[in-house]
């Protein structure tokens, strides 16, 4: 087994014959040879496509390789480029012109197939990070007599909703804790600022604060973080009172973080 | 060495990358590249477009009933880029139709069908039928007028097939009937039963094309061998380029891909397929009864069966044309005859006023569904929303119940009429003509009300008595500028003109007329309630009910009025009618 010395140089070879044994193959990595009919059959017309220097080209040679033999179909060992061998090739007929310009073209002319696809749906795709939560909203709750001095209650919050292409009217959007103190009612969101579970009254009844039911955060019944993991205190919410029903500003925060952003 | 070679050597060592790439790359092309070959290498191009937009379409699209087409109103005219995306798969798709029909033909012509490559023949022409059954069921998904109507003469067709078909039709509609587990179902095989089935075939056919290289023209220099990279690579990326700007110009054109009104069951819609169906649609008018099956399932199953067996027709060696003419002829009939019917069936639709108008109502009414769906859908689904907009549902309860008698705009028949021509009613200028000629033809003239109300200008044809003198023409003026003031929501009138035409009206109109419920003598008169007149309240209680005081008074329905106008209450709902006497209330001032 030999190879010939631009096998040196990342090289791939093809031949037009014999039919059968198809391509001849002399693998980019120096000296070995990947794949090798019996070049015993081969004619004397073989096309060599190769990379040398980092120029393309293509070389015409006109002649056997009489010395690349090996059995076809078996795994050829490894050979050590052989200096003493170029003497079996007679030099190119012709060396083209370095394709470069094809190369870039075929490369260019890829990139803008590709990008005709993928710049549309990447930009569909990443459409939802420009989106906005949906901005407050003041929406009517339960009658402030329905509400007992220092308790909490959960309230859903019920409004219309415009979610994609739904619209939606009088849908539970989600649910607020309310804690009446004479005339004035708190608010806080039941969503947790630590990952968003739904935040519950602590045991020990509607006086004793509220509890995560995830990650044991603990807030005290102003909203104050007690205990357990949660960065912030719970999201107080403004509140009115309008014709004797509570009426509460429901916004969204941000979850996980130390600052009460909106979402 | 550069770090990217290094890079590339770390890769190879152990992924062998570059052997893949060189074999890949180093295919050799027997005769020299050719433009002849690209036209797979662009099948496959497009085909990765389809895969892309295809999957960024499947992050909003929602396959139900209620959903898929309000999804897909979303993301042809609210989601960002989603107008491009929907467009190049939609317009891809028909190119890949194109595209399949040229490498056909390139390959029929080259006869690379030709022993060894018969297999490679039979697994594209599977391919080809897996296209077709993607743009079928691609059709399907936005749940429009167009794909629904098409897909169900499609499927029905299915089921005529002897033995099999009523299985079959049932298989791909998920029931006898269309519902919502015909989405789902049509949804799974395009998007994933198709697109699996596809990547399989297509890697036998191009292993197969790999083993036996390009089938070379007969007259070709077969010394000549270029390897792939870079002529023929080249010219196929030239291919693929040529093929997704024409997609990308048509997406552009068009602002993304037309969306029909939603599916409605129960609609008149003048079915037509996609174009490169149309063949296949026009074969049908030709045969019917019990031919009726040579159209729908013969035919195409011998054209099946001939390209299957063109293989085995032709067996002479040797890729000539000349001695090849006898098995291609059926080839060059099939063609010639799909080009021409797709063009009789373009051009029966063309000269058919009936579809075209049939065609533009169905345009009309898309129009109106994509404009009033940008308020959003409701949960209940688009038909639920179009049910609830006046503006389509006007003009079909005014159809269906009202021009029996009346006419408004293109709406009803002058023939058929026998009560007032409702254009421009409620307006000054109707109230003027009223007032000056009660009994016109296009108001009282033909209705039972003819010869009751008399003209205010005008002394009475049965002779005038001597106090009769006519009215005053600003005090006219006043009157129809107070009458037509009632049924307007911002009114820019003069408050002085007004009031005195309403001063007028409650003096002088009330002797047979009631105004804010009050008439003389005792509320005797017969003559309708002329306050709120022309608003919609007006309308509504004029089309519940004209017998009562609100609008035509007690007795409007009495047996000695036989062509009064009936009460609607009785056959429509009182949405439908505040929908009609919205309608009405905008068109007739139109």
């Amino acid at each position: 087994m030999r190879a010939h010395a631009l096998t040196s140089a990342p090289h791939f070879f093809c031949t037009q014959s014999p039919p059968r044994a198809g391509i001849v193959h002399v693998g980019s990595v120096e000296g070995s040879v990947r794949k090798a009919p019996s070049l015993a059959e081969v004619e004397p017309f073989v096309v060599v496509f190769g990379q040398g220097g980092g120029s393309l080209f293509i070389s015409l040679l006109h002649s056997r390789i009489p010395t690349m033999t090996s059995p076809r179909g078996s795994n050829p060992p490894p050979s050590e480029p052989d200096g003493d061998e170029p003497r079996a090739i007679r030099p190119p007929l012709a060396i083209r012109p370095p394709r470069r310009t094809v190369t870039l073209a075929i490369v260019v002319g890829s990139c803008a197939i590709a990008a005709a696809a993928a710049i549309p749906a990447g930009a569909f795709v990443s459409a939802p990070i420009a989106s906005k939560g949906a901005a407050g909203r003041w929406v009517r709750t339960l009658r402030l007599d329905q509400l007992v001095d220092g308790e909490a209650k959960r309230v859903a919050i019920v409004d219309d909703r415009r979610d994609a292409w739904t619209i939606e009217r009088g849908v539970e959007l989600g649910s607020v804790w309310l804690v009446k103190n004479g005339d004035k009612v708190s608010a806080y969101s039941a969503v947790c600022p630590h990952l968003g579970c739904s935040v519950n009254i602590a045991p020990g009844g509607g006086s004793a604060g509220f509890a995560c039911p995830c990650h044991t955060s603990a807030f005290a019944p102003d909203g104050a973080r007690k205990s357990g993991p949660a960065p912030r205190d719970l999201d107080a919410l403004a509140t009115r009172i309008e014709e004797g029903f509570v009426v509460v500003d429901f916004r969204r925060f941000r979850i996980g973080i130390p600052e009460k952003v909106e979402a | 060495m550069s770090a990217l070679k290094r890079l590339g050597d770390f890769v190879d060592e152990r992924t062998g990358h570059r052997a893949l790439l060189a074999h890949a790359l180093d295919e050799p092309v027997k005769g020299g590249a050719r433009w002849a070959y690209v036209f797979g290498s662009a099948l496959l191009g497009s085909f990765l477009v389809q895969v892309v937009t295809g999957i960024a379409l499947m992050t909003s699209y929602a396959p139900s009933e209620k959903s898929a087409w309000a999804s897909v109103h979303y993301i042809t005219f609210i989601q960002s880029g989603g107008w491009l995306v929907r467009g190049l798969h939609h317009f891809g798709a028909q190119a890949m139709v194109v595209v399949l029909a040229a490498h056909l033909a390139q390959v029929a012509l080259f006869g690379a069908y030709k022993k060894p490559r018969e297999v490679t023949w039979w697994l594209g022409l599977a391919l080809f039928a897996m296209t077709l059954g993607f743009a079928l069921t691609g059709y399907l998904l936005p749940w429009d007028q167009k794909g629904y109507w098409a897909t169900r003469v499609a499927t029905n067709i299915a089921g005529t097939v002897p033995v099999v078909g009523d299985a079959t039709q049932k298989m791909m509609q998920g029931g006898a009937e269309y519902g919502s587990l015909t989405l789902t179902r049509f949804y799974a095989l395009h998007v994933a039963v198709l697109p699996a089935l596809l990547v399989l075939i297509v890697s036998a056919h191009v292993a197969l094309f790999r083993k036996h290289g390009v089938t070379p023209s007969p007259r070709a220099d077969l010394k000549r061998v270029d390897p792939f990279f870079p002529k023929q690579l080249l010219k196929d990326v030239v291919a693929v380029l040529a093929v997704v700007a024409v997609v990308l110009v048509m997406a552009w054109r068009e602002h993304g891909a037309p969306l029909d009104a939603p599916a409605d069951p129960a609609s008149d819609y003048p079915a037509r397929p996609e174009w490169y169906f149309l063949a296949l649609f026009q074969l049908l008018k030709y045969f019917h009864g019990p031919l009726e099956i040579v159209g729908t399932v013969v035919l195409p199953a011998v054209l099946g069966a001939y390209l299957f067996a063109l293989p085995l027709l032709d067996r002479k060696p040797g890729t000539a044309l000349r001695g090849r003419i006898g098995p291609l002829v059926p080839l060059a009939l099939i063609a010639a005859g799909a080009v021409g019917l797709t063009l009789q069936a373009q051009h029966q639709d063309a000269n058919d006023a009936g579809f075209q108008k049939e065609r533009a109502k169905a345009d009309e009414r898309a129009s109106i569904a994509n404009r009033i769906a940008m308020e959003g859908v409701p949960p209940e689904g688009p038909l639920a929303m179009m049910k609830r907009d006046p503006d389509l549902r006007g003009p079909e309860l005014f159809d269906k119940h009202c021009v029996g008698c009346h006419t408004l705009g293109a709406h009803g028949a002058d023939k058929d009429r026998t009560a007032p021509v409702l254009d421009g009613w409620g307006t000054e200028a109707w109230a003027l003509a009223m007032l000056h000629e009660p009994d016109g033809d296009a108001r009282f003239g033909r209705s039972t009300f003819k010869g009751e109300m008399p003209s205010v200008d005008m002394p009475p044809t049965t002779g005038a008595p001597p106090t009769w003198k006519p009215m005053a023409a600003d005090d006219k003026a006043a009157v129809a500028s107070f009458l037509a003031s009632m049924g307007e929501t911002t009114p820019p009138r003069d408050p002085a003109k007004v009031a005195k035409g309403k001063g007028i009206v409650a003096a002088r109109c009330t002797s047979c007329h009631l105004f804010e419920g009050q008439g003389d003598d005792s509320d005797q008169g017969l003559a309708p309630e002329l306050s709120g007149w022309g608003s919609e309240a007006w309308l509504r209680a004029q089309i519940k009910n004209p017998a009562t005081k609100t609008t035509y008074r007690e007795h409007a329905l009495d047996a000695d009025r036989k062509r009064h106008m009936p009460r609607f209450d009785v056959e429509l709902h009182d949405e439908d009618i505040a929908l009609l006497a919205t309608w009405l209330h905008t068109q007739t001032r139109r």
